[in-house]
């Protein structure tokens, strides 16, 4: 009955850098066909650079994430490179796979909804666009992802406080030249709750929208909760997977590296081998080109 | 339309190909052989959205079915693709590694892997006949429909 009505929230606070990955990658893992969703919650006390699964490590300047103290993991879901610090709060909405939309664009539109409502509640005009960017006009407002772990379905996302452009573009392996642009178009289009004026608003406070916005779209009652020992478990397992070297690579990488370096949905910058760049927009109703 | 070619909702499926109801897989026995190649089924495709990445197990790897021999990303979504039948990784379509998004051209010819089946008794799991796949494709496009996950 409880599978039908509830919705766990598990607040997991401030946490390792580790544990802010493994948290909801071991609730996926233990997830059961029957469970109750898991609508949970952290942040990470240090600052790490976070890459996609099919993503190539190439991508990144390692020694420069070495030199910056960034550890670098590989998470079991897609997307490119992302600077991942306390200053972000992540959330991720799990559920049984069975009880998942049918398609990806459908998972995205039911459970990543809520999340832009979550920032309207908090004074933001935020919308969902491109079928996965919470958006405000033309900039981007949360990172987001999803994928398929064990039985389960998650969907990820954050509320940016404020963010460090200019470490972010330090952690890409680019050009100067292009570096330099990709922190001109990232400050242009990726912006944060400071940035838009809502400094003031608190942890406690996004995290009480997303908790009210994700009940109220799944019709399931919140009810605050702790990890089993099975999550707990899981959530070991895969701190030990992400320490691993072989993980860390990831799968063997076969198509040509492309260096379609993503600001947000619409905005890329495509970098040639020479180093010479150019901006690519993809013109979609509310983007602006 | 080639032999044993149909179409259902303007989808197309093969008659001598059997059929993975759950995960909207294709198998294709190879001729004189155990090998069985596979690949999505025109839904599965569909619903996965626009395939940008993949990655697939190496030859010589054993899956059971039911359990992973990849991954697709499509909108940084990445999901498990799952075994139809039991079997070692014989082959890998080297075009789809090179270029994922062939799979969304056309699923029926883009293959993923080749799979030297253990146990050819799991076929019996699967569909197979143009008179089965038909009512199992028409009731799985209603669903999806309702669902909104594939236009009407």
């Amino acid at each position: 009955m409880s599978a039908l009505t509830e919705l766990r929230v598990i607040d997991a606070g401030r946490v390792p850098v580790a544990r802010s990955q493994s948290l909801w990658h071991g609730i996926a893992s233990a997830m059961r066909p029957n469970d109750r969703p898991v609508l949970s919650f952290c942040r990470p006390w240090g600052a790490y650079v976070c890459i996609g699964l099919h993503r190539r490590l190439s991508e990144l300047d390692l020694v420069a994430c070495a030199e910056m103290g960034l550890p670098v993991f590989r998470r079991q879901i897609g997307g490119g490179p992302v600077y991942c610090d306390s200053d972000q709060l992540f959330f991720q909405i799990t559920l049984p796979a069975r009880r998942a939309p049918a398609s990806v664009e459908r998972l995205y539109q039911e459970l990543l909804e809520p999340a832009a409502q979550a920032l309207r509640t908090l004074g933001l005009d935020a919308r969902l666009e491109c079928v996965n960017e919470i958006v405000v006009e033309d900039r981007k407002l949360s990172g987001t992802g999803a994928g398929r772990i064990g039985e389960a379905v998650t969907v990820v996302g954050n509320v940016i406080f404020r963010f460090p452009h200019e470490l972010m573009a330090r952690v890409l392996a680019l050009p100067d030249a292009a570096r330099a642009e990709f922190l001109r178009l990232m400050r242009r289009h990726v912006s944060s709750l400071e940035a838009e004026g809502l400094a003031s608003v608190t942890v406690e406070a996004a995290t009480a929208a997303l908790v009210d916005a994700f009940g109220d779209a799944l019709g399931v009652r919140p009810v605050a909760d702790e990890p089993t020992a099975a999550e707990v478990r899981a959530m070991e397992v895969w701190e030990r997977r992400f320490a691993q070297d072989g993980w860390l690579r990831g799968p063997e990488p076969h198509a040509p590296a492309v260096r379609n370096v993503k600001v947000r949905a619409g905005v890329w910058l495509v970098v040639a081998d020479d180093g010479s760049f150019e901006v690519r927009r993809e013109v979609e109703e509310g983007i602006s080109a | 339309m080639p032999e044993n070619w149909f179409e259902v909702g303007g989808y197309r499926l093969c008659s001598d190909r059997y059929y993975d109801a759950e995960r909207h897989l294709w198998v294709e026995l190879q001729p004189g052989s155990r090998v069985a190649r596979v690949g999505f089924d025109p839904l599965g495709r569909e619903t996965s959205g626009d395939i940008v990445e993949v990655s697939l197990s190496v030859v010589g790897t054993h899956v059971n079915r039911g359990e992973p021999f990849g991954n697709v990303e499509a909108a940084k979504f990445v999901g498990p693709l799952q075994a139809p039948v039991s079997g070692v990784v014989s082959g890998r379509n080297a075009q789809v590694l090179s270029r994922p998004g062939v799979l969304n051209d056309d699923p029926n010819e883009a293959w993923l892997v080749e799979l030297d089946m253990a146990d050819s008794s799991e076929l019996s799991q699967l569909l197979r006949g143009e008179e089965q796949l038909r009512l199992w494709f028409a009731a799985e496009i209603e669903r999806y429909r309702r669902q909104g996950a594939v236009a009407e």
